[in-house]
């Protein structure tokens, strides 16, 4: 069976799980870009064999199925993978006067609540991979110096639709939920749509831009309760 | 399902609803990329047979009790089946059997009592349960609020509607209680090797208890020993990996945490080992409090 698989230069090991599972990950600590946007153009293949696809920033998850056989794998080696510059620019709003963490940012990150966010908005992020809950999504994009670690206990309730960090990531609350990242900011919208598909308006290798909107804005938005893309115009 | 609304509606009402009964059919496939879980009934094995039992279709949504059985008077006739766990079922106090095909009478009530061998049962109508559909699944999602009953649990003083279907099969067609088996079969994880030999033993000798911090996103195995918990080389990964049902994490307390069909599709603890896809339904029987062993396929 296919032992590797090249992805922009760098090998990926192929795992095969009893054939319950392959997982693809990467062999080294290096730079995982691409990885989840691989996993998506794999997902998009529709493939017979392959029932889920799970990606994060170092592996790709293939769960099989009874018409999987090691040959037709292969075919995997041929996906072309958009490329990242290709990706769509959104913008998303963010009303950042919510209490949050903004002590711990302040302490640990030793500039101020309206320094902090000045830098945040001058910054792109780009989507890394989804996971925890559905629509929660991980941004890459945090200089190390504005990066705040994981709480070590996670507050029992963090409600739907705010933006926090943790660690390298930024990454937002689709839904209510206990969490151990820190809270800086509320959307006034709902980046998770059931009756969309997909449910998530985002996707791997998306380039995000944070607005900051005032109360009245947010207020306004909130009750049109418009989708990221109609903000977007 | 064509001319569904010609079909005649029957009715139900809840009178007692355990604290987690919830519609169900075999889930919400194909979206776990977007850490979107799969829901379904927990047995699934349980759920597709009380639908065969009565001629629908293996996905057809049905009731899952967790624990204790719910209280129910049908305000419709129906057939129905009542399969997993065995809660003593009793129509209007009178003992009734599972795993077969069951006439209920308008008016008619079904109770029972605390599940037994096994810790989920499941009431399935001949009929299509009106249900919150999402993504082709009326699985009921708690966390998002999605599927089943109004994206709601089931709770006493609901009233599920259900379509009628013909049946395609004998109206007396019967099948053996499926075995209660707490003897777990899996396989190794992609970081088995993370153990240390003491834990590695540990995971297959020892008897380990479904914790009472256990529900549809996980579940958490405790011991009495110290030598219960176990000890990774690395008790904690550099990256997010993904996860999946059956599962089993050992985060840095050395409690077990295995992934169940409401859990989260990404996490940063070592995957020991998962279980056997066959065994899943097997591990989901096994109430809370209740010991499970492990058995790992070489």
């Amino acid at each position: 069976m296919l032992k590797s698989v090249q992805l922009n230069n760098i090998d990926l090991e192929v795992r095969n799980f009893n054939g319950d599972f392959i997982l693809l990950s990467l062999l080294s600590n290096k730079n995982a870009v691409g990885l989840c946007l691989f996993g998506k153009a794999i997902l998009d293949k529709n493939f017979d064999f392959i029932e889920e696809v799970i990606a994060t920033e170092t592996e790709i998850y293939l769960k099989l199925n009874k018409l999987f056989n090691p040959n037709k794998l292969e075919q995997i080696k041929d996906i072309e993978i958009p490329s990242a510059v290709q990706s769509a620019e959104i913008k998303i709003p963010i009303y950042f006067e919510v209490e949050g963490d903004w002590k711990t940012i302040e302490n640990i990150s030793g500039i101020n609540k309206q320094q902090y966010i000045e830098k945040l908005l001058k910054l792109d992020f780009t989507i890394a991979m989804f996971g925890f809950l559905p629509g929660f999504v991980y941004m890459n994009g945090l200089p190390k110096n504005m990066q705040i670690p994981r709480k070590a206990t996670a507050a029992k309730y963090i409600p739907k639709n705010s933006l926090a960090i943790g660690n390298q990531y930024m990454g937002i609350y689709s839904l209510n939920s206990p969490g151990g990242w820190n809270v800086i900011g509320q959307l006034p919208i709902s980046i998770l749509d059931f009756d969309s598909l997909p449910a998530i308006c985002l996707q791997p290798s998306d380039k995000i831009k944070f607005d900051q909107i005032d109360y009245a804005s947010y207020s306004l938005l909130k009750n049109k309760s418009i989708s990221i893309k109609e903000y977007n115009g | 399902m064509d001319n569904i609304e010609n079909t005649k509606l029957g009715k139900l009402k809840i009178i007692k609803a355990g604290s987690l009964c919830s519609i169900q059919d075999l889930g919400r496939k194909g979206w776990a990329f977007y850490a979107i879980p799969q829901s379904g009934a927990m047995d699934s094995k349980s759920a597709s047979l009380a639908n065969e039992i009565l001629g629908n279709p293996e996905n057809n949504p049905v009731i899952e009790c967790t624990g204790i059985a719910a209280t129910i008077e049908f305000q419709s006739d129906a057939s129905i089946s009542l399969t997993g766990g065995d809660p003593s079922w009793l129509i209007d106090g009178q003992p009734i059997s599972r795993y077969k095909n069951i006439t209920i009478k308008k008016g008619q009530i079904l109770s029972g009592g605390k599940i037994t061998h096994g810790f989920r049962s499941y009431i399935a109508i001949n009929g299509i349960l009106e249900t919150q559909e999402i993504y082709g699944s009326s699985s009921f999602y708690l966390n998002a609020n999605i599927g089943g009953h109004n994206g709601q649990l089931i709770k006493a003083g609901d009233v599920l509607k259900w379509h009628e279907i013909q049946s395609t099969k004998a109206t007396n067609f019967t099948n053996k209680p499926r075995p209660f088996i707490s003897k777990i079969k899996l396989k190794k994880g992609p970081e088995f090797d993370f153990l240390d030999t003491q834990s590695k033993s540990a995971l297959t000798e020892n008897v380990f208890y479904i914790s009472k911090d256990s529900n549809r996103m996980g579940a958490r195995l405790e011991g009495d020993k110290l030598s219960d918990r176990l000890h990774c080389t690395q008790p904690s990964l550099l990256n997010s990996v993904v996860v999946f049902p059956g599962i089993l994490q050992v985060p840095p307390s050395g409690q077990i945490l295995v992934i169940l069909q409401d859990g989260q599709t990404t996490g940063g603890y070592p995957r020991i080992a998962y279980i056997d896809a066959s065994h899943l339904d097997f591990f989901n029987q096994i109430a809370i409090g209740r010991a499970v062993k492990f058995q790992l396929k070489k």
